[in-house]
C-alpha cells in the first residue's frame, strides 16, 4: 500500500523544493504536522494507530531535522537528484580546501587553551560554511542544474560536513575550558 | 482535486465520559499527585491537608511499611529500614551507585545479579519496590479524593534521566498498579504549568534543582507548542548533596572520628544539616543542636553567608549544563527571555542568585516551586485521556543523551544524537568482520563518550543465522526506535535473508518481566486481591478501550474508507471481542483484543494517509492564498 512516507520532505511540509527556505514556514508547518500526528493525540485510540501515528511523528521529525540543517539539507537534495554522498566512490577533494583544513585544525591545537582564540576560529571556521551555503544555494536553486554543476554541489556538501566535524570539534574545546 | 471531509483520528473516546487523570511528581525528597477538576489543575491533599508525601519508606519487620511522614519521622532512630533518596538509586547497577553507596547507612545486598537491593527488617528491597509503595500511597489518595479508580496517569522524571532509570520508573508503576500514559520530563510539566497559565511565547530556560536530580532544559514556547529545544543535567546532583556537605560541615566541627561511622548520628545531621539550609532562607543565622551519643547536647550556630561558601560547588556544578544546553539549542543567554525556577531547592537564596547572575535574565517563581511540576504533569494526564481537548497544546520533547551501539574496538557508533526531537527512529548499517560469521552480537549504550567503558550499558543481544558470507558482504541494518516516553526499542535486520531480531531494550541490569510478575504477586497492595481477578479486570478494560477506539473510528469514517465486506469483517471482529469479553477467559480475551487490532490496521492506516493529505492539501491551499 502506498503511503505518505514515499512523498518527498518538501511536499510534505508544502514548501518548494530549494535549498533556500524559509525558516519561519518550515517551523510552522513542522509543528501543524506535529499537532495532528503527535502520539500524544492518540493516547486513547487503538493500538495500531497509535502505532501509526508514532511511525509518522517520528518521519516528521526526521523530515524537519534534515530540511533544518544546512549540511544535511544539501545532501538531501542531492539525494533527490540520484546522488548519495555516502556512497560515493569518488573521495577526492580540493587540495586548497584541505590545505586550509589542515591549518585550520593546527589553529584548534594552538588555540585550545583561550577563549578569544578559540572564538575567533569558530567565526572563522563559520565564515567557511557560509560562503559555501551561498554557493550550493546558486547551484541547486538553479534549475535545471547541469551535472557538471552537480558534482560541484556534492563537493561543497562534503566539505559542509568537514566544517561540521570542525565546529563540534571547537565547541569541545570550549566546553573543557569551563 | 475533490477535497474529503476528514474527522481527526485518534480522537475516538466518547466526549461525555469524564475519566480520572492525575499527574505524579515521583520525587527524591517528597512526592506529589495533582488533577485537572473543573478545568483547573489542583494539588491533592492527604487526610490531614498536606500537600507533600516524604519519599520515604520504612520497613519492618512486623507489620506493613510506614510511608511518607511517619517514616520520615523513624528515620533517625531506624536507620537501616528507613529508605530515602530511592530515586538516586532507581534504573541504576551496583557499580554506578557505588560512591552513593558510601554515602548511605544502608546495608545492600551484593549478591543480587542485576538490581541493588537494600537489606531491610522486612527482606531485601530495590529502589524500584520502594518507589512503588510511594506511588501506592499517592495512588489510594487520588482515588479516595476523586472518588474512583484512576484511569490514566502522567509520571514525570528528569529530563536526564536514562533510558534504564525511566523503565525502572515505569516498572515501579506497573508494580503500583497504574496505568502510565506518558512519562514527562519535568522540566517540561513545569514549563506547561507556567506557559498555559501565563500564555507566554518565547524561548524560556527551566533550571530545576530538586533534591536528588538536576535538569535545565531550553524551551521554544510558541502558539501553545512547547517545543524543547536542548535539555542537559545530572542525574545524581541536588539539595541531598548540600545537606551532605552542611553535614560534613558540622561534623568537622564537632571533631569526633568515630561519628562518621555513626549512622543514626548521620541521619540526624543531614536532617540537622537540612532544617538549617531550610530556615537560612529567611534568617542570615541559625542555631543547630545535635544530641551526641554520650547524651550530651552540642550547639552550632552556622551563618548564611559560610552556608552559601560549603553549597557553593554544588550549585556551580549545575551551570556547565546551562552552558551545554545553551550551546546544544544553538542560542545565546541573551536569545532567552526568561527563566522558570523549579524543584524545591531554588528556595535557596544563593541558588536564585547565581542562576540570575548566570541568565542575566528574569528569574519566575511565582509557582510554588515543589507543586509546579505535578500540575503540568495533571494538565498533560488530563489531555492524554481526552478529558479536553489537545487541540490548544503540544509538547515536544528531545532524548536527553545519545543512543549507540558498540563498535570494534570497542568504541561507539552514535545512532541517534543528544536532544533529537522524540518520537524518533533512526537506522544504520553493519557488516561482519569475519569470514563466514553467521551470528553478530550488538551491544546497544547510551552517553556522549568515545569509549563503550565511558557509556551506559543498556542492552546486549544477538542477531543470529546471518549467511556465511566474505568479511564486509553481510548488511545488517539495526534500527532504534525512541518513543514519547523516551524509551527506546531495537530491532535488527540481515538484509539479504531478512532474519529479524527485536528487542525492547530492558537494561541489562534491569528486573525481567518475571520478577515483575512475581513482585506483583508478593506485593502487599494486592496481598488481599485475586491477582487472577485483577488481571482479568484490566484485559476487559483494555478490550473495551479497543471496542470504543474502534467503534468510533467506524462511525465517522467507516464509509470513506472501508467496503461493505471491510466493514462487515470489522464489526464482526467488535461483536466476537464484545462476547468474549464476558467470559473469565484473559487469555482468550487478550487474544481476541490483539485479533481485533490486527484486524483494524488497514483502517488505521487509511484514515491516517488520509489526514495526512488533507493536511498536505491544506498547506498548498495556503500557498495560493498567500
Amino acid at each position: 500500500m502506498q503511503t505518505t512516507f514515499e512523498n518527498n520532505f518538501f511536499d510534505l511540509f508544502g514548501i518548494d523544493r530549494s535549498y533556500t527556505l524559509d525558516r519561519h514556514l518550515l517551523r510552522d508547518r513542522f509543528r501543524d504536522l506535529q499537532k495532528k500526528f503527535h502520539p500524544d493525540n492518540f493516547a486513547s485510540a487503538s493500538e495500531q494507530e497509535r502505532r501509526l501515528s508514532a511511525q509518522y511523528a517520528a518521519h516528521i521529525n526526521e523530515a524537519y531535522t534534515t530540511l533544518s540543517d544546512p549540511m544535511q539539507r544539501g545532501r538531501y537534495i542531492l539525494s533527490l537528484h540520484g546522488i548519495d554522498i555516502d556512497e560515493e566512490q569518488d573521495t577526492r577533494m580540493d587540495p586548497e580546501f584541505l590545505m586550509q583544513q589542515i591549518e585550520l585544525r593546527e589553529e584548534l591545537d594552538t588555540a585550545e587553551s583561550s577563549v578569544e582564540a578559540l572564538s575567533s576560529l569558530s567565526d572563522k571556521v563559520n565564515d567557511e560554511f557560509s560562503k559555501r551555503e551561498a554557493s550550493i544555494a546558486g547551484i541547486l536553486d538553479n534549475t535545471p542544474a547541469l551535472d557538471s554543476e552537480l558534482d560541484t554541489a556534492r563537493h561543497l556538501v562534503r566539505e559542509l560536513q568537514f566544517l561540521t566535524r570542525m565546529r563540534s570539534e571547537i565547541e569541545q574545546a570550549e566546553e573543557a575550558l569551563f | 482535486m475533490a477535497l474529503l471531509q476528514i474527522s481527526e483520528p485518534g480522537k475516538a473516546t466518547n466526549p461525555h465520559e469524564h475519566r480520572l487523570a492525575v499527574g505524579i511528581d515521583l520525587g527524591t525528597t517528597n512526592s506529589l499527585i495533582a488533577t485537572v477538576r473543573s478545568g483547573e489543575a489542583r494539588v491533592l491533599l492527604d487526610e490531614e491537608g498536606r500537600s507533600l508525601l516524604p519519599s520515604v519508606v520504612r520497613y519492618r519487620a512486623d507489620g506493613e511499611p510506614q510511608i511518607g511522614y511517619p517514616a520520615l519521622a523513624a528515620a533517625i532512630n531506624d536507620p537501616m529500614n528507613t529508605i530515602a533518596s530511592a530515586k538516586r538509586m532507581i534504573g541504576r547497577k551496583t557499580a554506578d551507585i557505588k560512591s552513593l553507596r558510601d554515602q548511605l547507612p544502608y546495608n545492600f545486598d551484593d549478591e543480587s545479579a542485576n538490581v541493588p537491593r537494600i537489606i531491610t527488617a522486612d527482606g531485601p528491597r530495590s529502589a524500584i519496590e520502594v518507589s512503588a509503595e510511594i506511588l501506592t500511597v499517592l495512588k489510594k489518595r487520588a482515588e479516595s479524593a476523586l472518588g474512583g479508580d484512576l484511569g490514566g496517569v502522567v509520571i514525570t522524571v528528569p529530563a536526564y534521566f536514562d533510558d534504564a532509570q525511566r523503565q525502572a520508573t515505569k516498572d515501579a508503576a506497573k508494580l503500583a498498579g497504574l496505568n502510565v500514559m506518558r512519562l514527562l520530563n519535568e522540566p517540561t510539566a513545569a514549563a506547561v504549568a507556567y506557559g498555559l497559565d501565563q500564555g507566554s511565547e518565547g524561548i524560556y530556560a527551566i533550571y530545576d534543582l530538586g533534591g536528588g536530580t538536576f535538569d535545565v532544559s531550553i524551551l521554544r514556547l510558541n502558539r501553545g507548542v512547547f517545543e524543547v529545544l536542548a535539555t542537559a543535567g545530572d542525574s545524581a546532583l541536588g539539595g541531598d548533596d548540600m545537606d551532605r556537605l552542611i553535614a560534613e560541615w558540622l561534623l568537622d566541627n564537632i571533631n569526633d572520628e568515630s561519628l562518621s561511622h555513626n549512622s543514626r548520628f548521620l541521619r540526624q545531621a543531614m536532617a540537622a544539616a537540612r532544617t538549617a539550609k531550610e530556615a537560612l532562607t529567611e534568617k542570615t543565622s541559625t542555631n543547630i543542636s545535635l544530641d551526641l551519643p554520650d547524651g550530651s547536647i552540642r550547639d552550632i550556630t552556622l551563618d548564611r553567608t559560610t552556608m552559601e561558601g560549603i553549597i557553593a560547588p554544588v550549585i556551580d556544578k549545575t551551570l556547565l549544563p546551562c552552558r551545554r544546553s545553551l550551546r546544544d539549542a544553538g542560542l545565546d543567554k541573551k536569545d532567552i527571555d526568561g527563566i522558570v525556577m523549579v524543584g524545591g531547592s531554588t528556595r535557596v537564596l544563593s541558588v536564585k542568585d547565581k542562576v540570575e547572575n548566570f541568565f542575566a535574565k528574569k528569574l519566575f517563581t511565582d509557582v510554588d516551586p515543589d507543586q509546579v511540576v505535578a500540575i503540568g504533569a495533571a494538565i498533560q494526564a488530563d489531555i492524554l485521556i481526552g478529558n479536553s481537548s489537545a487541540d490548544d497544546m503540544l509538547l515536544l520533547d528531545v532524548i536527553p543523551l545519545s543512543l549507540g551501539i558498540e563498535i570494534m574496538g570497542a568504541m561507539v557508533e552514535k545512532i541517534i544524537p543528544r536532544n533529537a526531537t522524540i518520537p524518533v527512529t533512526r537506522a544504520q548499517e553493519f557488516t561482519t568482520y569475519k569470514d563466514g560469521q553467521t551470528a553478530m552480537s550488538i551491544h546497544v549504550v547510551q552517553g556522549e563518550r568515545e569509549l563503550v567503558s565511558d557509556c551506559r550499558s543498556l542492552a546486549r543481544f544477538e542477531l543470529r543465522g546471518i549467511p556465511p558470507l566474505a568479511a564486509g558482504s553481510a548488511r545488517i541494518k539495526v534500527s532504534f526506535q525512541v518513543d514519547a516516553d523516551g524509551l527506546l526499542s531495537v530491532t535488527a535486520r540481515e538484509a539479504t535473508t531478512g532474519i529479524e531480531t527485536q528487542v525492547d531494550v530492558k537494561p541489562s541490569y534491569g528486573l525481567t518481566d518475571e520478577e515483575i510478575e512475581q513482585m506483583l504477586r508478593d506485593s502487599i497492595a494486592f496481598a488481599d486481591e485475586d491477582i487472577q481477578a485483577r488481571l482479568l479486570a484490566e484485559q476487559r478494560v483494555e478490550a473495551e478501550q479497543v471496542i470504543l477506539a474502534i467503534q468510533s473510528a467506524l462511525d465517522s469514517d467507516g464509509e470513506k474508507f472501508l467496503n461493505e465486506n471491510e466493514r462487515a469483517d470489522l464489526l464482526h471482529g467488535i461483536n466476537k471481542l464484545k462476547e468474549i469479553s464476558a467470559s473469565e477467559h484473559t487469555e482468550k480475551i487478550k487474544q481476541a483484543v490483539s485479533d481485533l487490532n490486527q484486524l483494524s490496521e488497514v483502517f488505521a492506516a487509511r484514515r491516517m494517509d488520509a489526514s495526512i493529505r488533507s493536511v498536505m492539501a491544506g498547506h498548498n491551499i495556503n500557498e495560493f492564498s498567500e
